[in-house]
C-alpha cells in the first residue's frame, strides 16, 4: 500500500513537531523533507514526483489553508493531510471542500498519519498514472489522419463498416482500411479497447443515421 | 460710777477685761482682712474691696472716736459699739450668700451629673473606666447591652477578661505601657461572641497629680468591618474572576502550546517503535528520539505550571526568603538548559541582602522565566558571548535584581508593550511568560521593566520592596 518513492513534506512552525513527525514518515519508508512555514515550502522548486504534503493549519504568517489555496492556484495537485491542535470542524470542513486528503488533530496517531498519507499517495499516484495515459493517448489521436477520426467518431457510436461507408460516402472497403489503420495507430486490438481509451480521451461521438 | 452715762471725761477704774475686748477687735480686723483676702482671691475683688473696706472705715472711724472722746478732745459717748453692729450686720450678709451661692453651686453640680449622667446611660458608645490595676470600676448601659454582661457583673474584672481570646496577649501588654490613645479591639459577650471596638482612652489624674486609673470610650465597629471585610472579599472575587476570564480566552491558546509537545511526544515513541520493529532494528536515531521526548515533556510540564500559577486564587503564601537563594535554586533546576545551550550563568549577589517576604514558588518561575527567556534570546549568539549575568542589590528599601543576556534584544516597537499577554520575542512560544512575571512581581508590591542594553542584549529589571505589600488586613489594629 506504501508507495516508497513519495516524498512526504512536513510543514510546521514547531521544531519539536517536525522532528518527530519527519522520524515517523521516514519510519514508513518515505523520503521527508520538513519546512517551518508555508512561505519556505513555496520557495522550495517545484516538485514532479509523487508526494504528499502534512500541512499544520495555524502557522506564523502563511497559514496551512492559506497555502492550500496558493498551491491549488498555481495549479499543484499535491495532496494534503492537515494537522490541526483545535480540532476546528468548520476549518476541516472547509480544507476538505478544498480537496484535503485527511484532516487529523493533534496529537495524531502515527498509524492513523501513515494511513492518510498512504490513502492521499495512491490516490495522487493513480491520478497521475491516469493523466499519463490521457496524455499518450492524445498524442496518438493527433497521429490520425482526418478520415481516419471521422471515421472513428462513426465508430465509436456503434455503427456498422457499411452504415459508415454509407454515412461518408465511400466504399465499405475504405472503411475497412481506415479502421484497421486507426487501430494500429491507436495500439488498441479490439474495439472495446478502443472505445475505453477513447472516451478517456474524451473523443466526440459521431451519430450515423 | 453714779455719773451719768454722758460724761465729760472718763471716770471710775479702768475695766480689767478691756485687754480682752482689744484682742476681740485685732481678731475681727484680722478676720475681715482674711475674709476679704479670699474673696478677693475668689475673683470677687469688687465685694472684696467693698466689705473689707468699709469694715475696715468702721473700726478705724469708731477707734479714733474713741481715741477722740478719750482724750476729752470732744464730748461724745463712745460710738464702737455701733462699728461692731455694723461688722456683724457686713458678716452675717456675706455669710447668707454665701450659703445662698452654696446652694445654686450644689444645684448645679446635681444639674451638671444629671447631664453627663444621661450622656452616659443614653450614648451609642461604650465607656468603662478602669482603676490603675486594670480593674473595671464602671461601666455605662451600652456597654451591659452590648456584651449581655450586668453592670455588677463586670464591675471588678480585669481588662483582660473582657477581651477577645485572641487578643488578650496583646492588649495586656499594650495596657502595661499605660493606655494607648486610640486602640481597636475586641470585646468577648456573654454569647461568645466577639465585638470589635474602636477605644479612645484617657488617663485620670486625681488633684495630687497621680493617676486614678483610665477611661476609655469604645465605638462598635464590627459591622461597618464585616461590611469592610465583605468588600474586599467581593473585590478579590472580581480580581480572580477577570484572571479566570483571561485564562478562558487564552485556553485555546494555551491547549495549542500544550498540544505541540504532547504531539512531539507521541510521534516520537511511535517513529522509535517502528524503527524498532524493523528487521534489523534501526537503532540508530534512539538517543536523539528520547532526548527529545524528554525535553518536549519538560515543555509540557512547564506548560502546565504557568497554568496553575495563573489559575492560583488570591493570595499566595509569603514566607521569609532571601532571593539570593532563590536564583541559585533556579541556575541549579536550569543548569541542564544552560549546559546543553552552552550558556554562562555569572552571578554578583549582593552579600547582606536583606530579607523578603515573599512567594517561593512564585519567586523561583518569575526568575526561571526570566532566564530562560534569556537563553533562548542568546540561540544566535556565538558562544563564547552566551553569559547571562544576575546580579541582586539592595536599593532604597527594595531588593533589585537584575537578569542580563547578550541574545538578541528586544525590537524597540515591542520594549513598551512586552510585558503584555501575546507579546513575544521568541518564535515558539505564546507570550504568556512576561504576563505572569509582571503579575506575581506586582502582587508582591513591586515592579518589573526591560530594556535593551547599549551593547546589544536585553536587561530586565525587578524591585521588590521589603515590606512587602501594605497589609490591608482589616482586622490589623490603628
Amino acid at each position: 500500500m506504501t508507495e516508497p518513492d513519495a516524498t512526504v513534506f512536513v510543514i510546521d512552525d514547531d521544531e519539536p513537531v517536525r522532528r518527530s513527525l519527519a522520524r515517523v514518515f521516514r519510519s514508513a519508508g518515505h523520503d521527508v523533507e520538513t519546512f517551518a512555514s508555508a512561505d519556505a515550502f513555496l520557495q522550495r522548486a517545484k516538485f514532479d514526483g509523487l508526494g504528499c504534503l502534512v500541512l499544520d493549519v495555524s502557522m506564523r504568517g502563511l497559514s496551512g489553508p492559506d497555502l492550500q489555496l496558493r498551491l491549488r492556484e498555481s495549479g499543484s495537485t499535491l495532496p494534503i493531510v492537515f494537522l490541526t491542535g483545535h480540532g476546528d470542524i468548520a476549518m476541516g470542513a472547509a480544507a476538505m471542500k478544498h480537496g484535503a486528503v485527511d484532516f487529523l488533530t493533534k496529537p495524531a496517531d502515527a498509524e492513523a498519519l501513515l494511513e492518510a498519507v498512504a490513502r492521499a499517495l495512491s490516490a495522487y499516484a493513480r491520478r497521475r498514472a491516469t493523466e499519463c495515459e490521457v496524455e499518450e493517448l492524445r498524442a496518438r489521436l493527433t497521429g490520425l489522419t482526418a478520415r481516419e477520426h471521422q471515421v472513428l467518431r462513426c465508430l465509436l457510436s456503434g455503427a456498422l463498416n457499411k452504415q459508415i461507408a454509407a454515412h461518408l460516402g465511400i466504399v465499405e472497403k475504405t472503411v475497412k482500411v481506415h479502421r484497421g489503420q486507426v487501430m494500429r495507430k491507436m495500439r488498441t486490438a479490439s474495439l472495446a479497447e478502443l472505445v475505453r481509451a477513447c472516451s478517456l480521451a474524451g473523443v466526440e461521438v459521431e451519430q450515423v443515421r | 460710777m453714779g455719773s451719768p452715762v454722758f460724761s465729760e471725761r472718763p471716770v471710775g477704774a479702768v475695766n480689767p477685761w478691756k485687754p480682752l475686748a482689744d484682742v476681740a477687735t485685732v481678731l475681727i480686723v484680722v478676720f475681715v482682712v482674711d475674709a476679704a483676702r479670699s474673696l478677693w482671691r475668689r475673683g470677687n475683688r469688687r465685694r472684696a474691696a467693698i466689705i473689707g473696706g468699709s469694715i475696715t472705715l468702721f473700726l478705724v472711724a469708731g477707734g479714733i472716736h474713741t481715741a477722740l472722746v478719750d482724750a476729752g478732745l470732744i464730748r461724745m459717748p463712745y460710738m464702737i459699739s455701733f462699728a461692731f453692729l455694723a461688722i456683724v450686720a457686713a458678716m452675717s450678709f456675706e455669710l447668707s450668700d454665701d450659703v445662698v451661692q452654696a446652694a445654686e453651686l450644689a444645684r448645679q453640680v446635681r444639674a451638671d451629673e444629671q447631664r453627663w449622667r444621661s450622656l452616659l446611660e443614653n450614648v451609642e458608645l461604650a465607656v468603662v473606666g478602669y482603676d490603675p490595676a486594670w480593674l473595671v470600676t464602671c461601666a455605662n448601659p451600652f456597654f451591659s447591652r452590648l456584651t449581655g454582661f450586668g453592670a455588677d457583673e463586670i464591675r471588678g474584672r480585669h481588662l483582660t477578661a473582657l477581651v477577645g481570646a485572641s487578643e488578650v496577649e496583646e492588649v495586656w501588654h499594650a495596657a502595661r505601657n499605660g493606655p494607648p490613645p486610640h486602640s481597636r479591639w475586641a470585646v468577648r459577650c456573654a454569647s461568645g461572641e466577639e465585638r470589635t471596638l474602636h477605644w479612645s482612652s484617657v488617663r485620670l489624674r486625681s488633684p495630687d497629680a497621680a493617676v486614678a486609673g483610665v477611661l476609655s470610650v469604645g465605638a462598635d465597629i464590627t459591622e461597618r468591618l464585616r461590611a469592610l471585610h465583605d468588600l474586599q472579599q467581593a473585590q478579590r472575587d472580581l480580581e480572580h474572576l477577570s484572571r479566570t476570564n483571561l485564562l478562558g480566552e487564552l485556553t485555546s491558546e494555551l491547549a495549542h502550546e500544550l498540544n505541540q509537545p504532547l504531539a512531539a511526544i507521541l510521534s516520537n515513541a511511535q517513529a522509535a517503535r517502528r524503527f524498532l520493529a524493523q528487521a534489523p532494528p534501526d537503532i540508530g536515531e534512539f538517543d536523539a528520539i528520547l532526548e527529545d521526548i524528554i525535553r518536549d515533556d519538560k515543555r509540557a510540564g512547564e506548560v502546565i505550571h504557568r497554568l496553575r500559577a495563573m489559575l492560583r486564587k488570591g493570595q499566595v503564601a509569603r514566607e521569609k526568603l532571601c532571593l539570593n537563594d532563590t536564583i541559585r535554586d533556579v541556575v541549579e533546576i536550569v543548569k541542564g538548559e544552560t549546559l546543553a545551550k552552552q550558556v554562562d550563568v555569572r552571578l554578583s549577589l549582593a552579600n547582606d541582602l536583606p530579607i523578603l517576604e515573599a512567594g517561593r514558588v512564585e519567586m523561583q518561575q518569575v526568575v526561571m522565566n526570566l532566564l530562560l527567556n534569556s537563553i533562548q534570546a542568546m540561540k544566535d549568539t556565538p558562544p563564547d558571548r552566551r553569559v547571562v549575568s544576575i546580579a541582586t542589590a539592595a536599593n532604597n528599601g527594595a531588593v533589585e535584581t537584575t537578569v542580563r543576556d547578550h541574545g538578541c534584544g528586544i525590537a524597540p516597537d515591542t520594549l513598551s508593550d512586552i510585558f503584555d499577554a501575546f507579546v513575544t520575542t521568541r518564535s515558539a512560544g505564546l507570550g504568556m511568560g512576561l504576563t505572569i512575571c509582571r503579575r506575581l512581581i506586582e502582587a508582591h508590591g513591586g515592579r518589573i521593566e526591560a530594556r535593551n542594553n547599549p551593547g546589544g542584549g536585553a536587561t530586565f529589571l525587578f524591585s521588590l520592596p521589603l515590606a512587602g505589600r501594605k497589609g490591608t488586613d482589616p482586622h490589623d489594629r490603628a
